[in-house]
């Protein structure tokens, strides 16, 4: 029992929680506590995020592995392999490193961090309300690149959502083209585009929902069993996230007692859970206190910085605009700065 | 070409679709099949899961549905059990002593009396599907034994006739009632009466009797007159103790009183021609009986119990239908932001059709299988309830519960679209239901 208990103590995001429990310096729980706390079995047989850092850095590269580490901001900031370099060299004795570079970067066009993923081209959305016709979206045009922290600002109604929704396919523009990457998402059925939102997309709503008879690690793994893997191949997924997010001692509770902040928390895992190209975030942290809000504002730096993650945000709060690299201005459905 | 369809999807898909009005390749279809291919499905599993969760989630309602099911389910078969327990008690209890391929002939048709004898026996043996043939004679008589003497029916008959009419000895072997001498099965009362206490001390025993011949047995016989006294040795002891009568071999009969006809008689026929067979007998001037009319009374009389017990059945299920469909409706309603979230998490409308039908039938199968069950195991009860009865009052025990195979196959079927039609409409509801007016949805 004793062995257990260590065993199963979760490490540094848990200490508090783990002090609450009862336990010594040495990590050791009281034998009542210890026969309450049944650590999720996911959780207790993954690796831990924080345990070990050769481990966290393989594991992250296993989540995020398709994504460049480092944004570059240009074609010949691209690493290219080595490999390639030597035999470049080879064929080409003549050449000097830097037309080395210079020649191998023409098979890179495309490929540095300034790549788009979002391009929205002149879309118009209108709403019929009984007899009249509101104009959300008037010709609304702008492109979000690889690795953007995009804020999408501008005062209540005048589209902002609208857009976000017509961009993660779920409302059908009047006209204009949604691409993603070299894709026009409304040229695709229903069913495409339920499959691109699950595989492509991650999606945080301003007031996150769940199932209700799921417990909060089987929430976060949905995203996963929609796409068709198995149970247990999308708890093992969760189970990860949820410590990325520092959750994990809330991964047996039901969704709806947790508090508004660690929602969002958990609404993010989710949204990574299948490493999408994108994040959209619709007001996520609208519903939070100052404090609750800066927490997942530093957690979605972290993921944009570290992991190269594209966030395209919904927000009305001024003080989280330093978080963005880019923030896109709109009045009466229109962009008026991007 | 892999045309198994458990195999991967990407399979299948590469068959290419066909026009069926003119059974050429249509690229269109096909594209639309191979991307239709690609595209994920929520596994059955996860949905069968996610149906429990859901029911486990609101354990009351979830007990009170399927217990609703439970209990229309097991009212019916409880109904049924007995119904066709009862129904195959009566029948077998009345071709118990009559096959259903044996066929009763009589004179009793006063217009044309007629009397079973060679000439007629031959020509009822020329019937196409009549296999035996066994006369009966019966008249009045004596029987002495000692300083007692009784009134007994004298039966004259044959071996096959005893088969045919399954008397069984209780007492003495078959085998020895010798079709030409003087020996005879007496019933258990004619030995009471006789003053055998136990009824198996008249084995053996020779007594003595006489019997009014008539013109009607007897061909050289024009007035009733009474026998002279003959003697007979008692072989078989029948274990009846309602009547007096004794069955004497009728060749014996023949050979000695000049018996020359008998009233009544059986066939053991072919029962697939039996309506032709008994056509034919009845032409004859025979009146023919079959159990065979017996056990389509009884049939007819139970049919007309099942379609009531169907119309209570119906109406039993048809409420805790009801019952079904309104908790599976306010589980939709209760769950519209669900719904929402997973379609705006890239569920498709077919996995939340799935999910919602899934969710009926886990219903209907556990109220089903719970139902059929305890109707099974309380009308098991019952009939134990009652053999414990009957034994306290002396009388032999019964299984009068009884469930046909075919029964059970309906219950599955019915069970199934059970779940199937209940869960229809909140699923097709569920699914048509737009995301964003599902997260909207208050």
């Amino acid at each position: 029992m004793d062995n257990k208990n260590i065993k199963n103590k979760p490490t540094s995001p848990l200490t508090n929680y783990w002090q609450k429990l009862g336990a010594d310096q040495n990590g050791k729980l009281p034998e009542k506590a210890a026969a309450r706390y049944k650590p999720n079995k996911f959780l207790s047989t993954g690796t831990r995020y924080e345990s070990d850092k050769k481990k966290k850095d393989s594991w992250l590269k296993s989540l995020f592995g398709n994504k460049p580490e480092k944004k570059a901001e240009t074609v010949s900031e691209v690493k290219k392999p080595k490999e390639e370099v030597q035999s470049a060299r080879e064929q080409n004795p003549q050449l000097t490193k830097k037309e080395i570079e210079e020649y191998l970067s023409h098979n890179y066009e495309g490929r540095s961090g300034k790549s788009e993923i979002i391009s929205v081209e002149n879309v118009i959305k209108d709403f019929e309300l009984g007899d009249t016709i509101v104009n959300i979206l008037k010709d609304v045009s702008f492109k979000v690149d690889q690795g953007d922290f995009v804020m999408l600002v501008g005062p209540s109604g005048c589209g902002k959502s609208t857009l976000l929704h017509v961009i993660y396919g779920l409302e059908e523009p009047s006209s204009g083209k949604v691409f993603i990457e070299d894709k026009d998402i409304w040229t695709e059925g229903k069913n495409w585009r339920a499959d691109f939102r699950n595989r492509y997309i991650g999606f945080i709503p301003q007031q996150s929902f769940w199932v209700k008879s799921f417990s909060v690690i089987e929430n976060l793994a949905i995203p996963a069993t929609i796409k068709g893997e198995s149970f247990s191949s999308a708890m093992e997924k969760a189970a990860k996230l949820i410590q990325l997010v520092n959750m994990e001692h809330r991964a047996d509770n039901r969704p709806y007692d947790l508090s508004g902040g660690e929602q969002q928390k958990i609404a993010m895992a989710r949204s990574l859970l299948l490493n999408p190209k994108f994040i959209i975030a619709d007001e996520p942290t609208g519903n939070l206190d100052q404090k609750s809000g800066a927490e997942i504002m530093e957690l979605f730096k972290e993921f944009n910085e570290r992991f190269n993650i594209t966030i395209l945000m919904v927000t009305h709060n001024q003080d989280q605009y330093k978080y963005a690299n880019r923030l896109v201005q709109m009045v009466d459905g229109k962009i008026v700065k991007s | 070409m892999n045309l198994n369809p458990f195999s991967k999807k990407s399979k299948i898909a590469d068959i290419p679709t066909k026009n069926p009005k003119n059974g050429e390749i249509d690229p269109k279809k096909t594209e639309v099949k191979k991307k239709r291919a690609k595209l994920s499905k929520m596994r059955l599993g996860m949905l069968v899961y996610i149906g429990y969760r859901n029911l486990r989630s609101s354990k009351l309602r979830s007990f009170l549905t399927i217990g609703g099911v439970a209990i229309g389910i097991g009212i019916i078969t409880i109904l049924i059990c007995l119904g066709f327990g009862v129904q195959k008690l009566v029948v077998s209890e009345v071709t118990k002593n009559n096959s259903i391929d044996v066929v009763d002939i009589s004179n009793s048709n006063l217009e044309n009396f007629i009397v079973i004898n060679d000439e007629s026996i031959e020509k009822l043996k020329a019937i196409p599907g009549v296999e035996k043939i066994a006369a009966l004679m019966n008249t009045g008589g004596k029987v002495y034994w000692a300083d007692s003497q009784t009134d007994s029916i004298i039966y004259g008959t044959n071996q096959e006739y005893l088969e045919m009419a399954n008397v069984k000895f209780a007492n003495g072997n078959a085998a020895d009632w010798d079709p030409e001498g003087s020996t005879a099965a007496i019933s258990a009362r004619l030995a009471k009466f006789l003053g055998f206490a136990n009824p198996a001390d008249a084995l053996g025993k020779e007594l003595e009797f006489d019997m009014v011949l008539s013109s009607d047995i007897a061909a050289n016989v024009e007035k009733d007159t009474t026998s002279e006294k003959g003697k007979l040795k008692v072989v078989g002891v029948i274990a009846d103790e309602q009547s007096t009568y004794l069955y004497l071999p009728l060749p014996y009969l023949q050979k000695n009183l000049g018996i020359s006809g008998a009233q009544s008689g059986k066939l053991k026929i072919d029962v697939k021609n039996i309506g032709e067979i008994r056509a034919q007998v009845e032409q004859m001037g025979f009146v023919t009986e079959s159990v065979v009319d017996l056990v389509n009374d009884i049939n007819s009389f139970f049919t007309i119990i099942r379609v009531a017990m169907i119309v209570l059945g119906t109406i039993i299920m048809s409420i805790s239908a009801m019952g079904m469909l309104n908790t599976l409706s306010v589980s939709l309603l209760q769950r519209t932001k669900e719904v929402g979230i997973l379609k705006a998490l890239g569920a498709k409308r077919k996995d939340i059709f799935k999910m919602f039908v899934f969710e009926a039938a886990i219903i209907s199968f556990l109220g089903g299988a719970i139902g059929f069950m305890g109707g099974y195991a309380t009308a098991y009860v019952i009939n134990v309830i009652f053999n414990l009865l009957a034994i306290r009052s002396g009388h032999s025990t019964l299984n009068f519960i009884f469930i046909p195979s075919y029964f059970v196959v309906a219950i599955v079927i019915f069970i199934f679209f059970l779940g199937l039609v209940t869960g229809l409409m909140p699923a097709r509801r569920a699914s048509r239901i737009h995301a964003l007016d599902a997260l909207r949805y208050e």
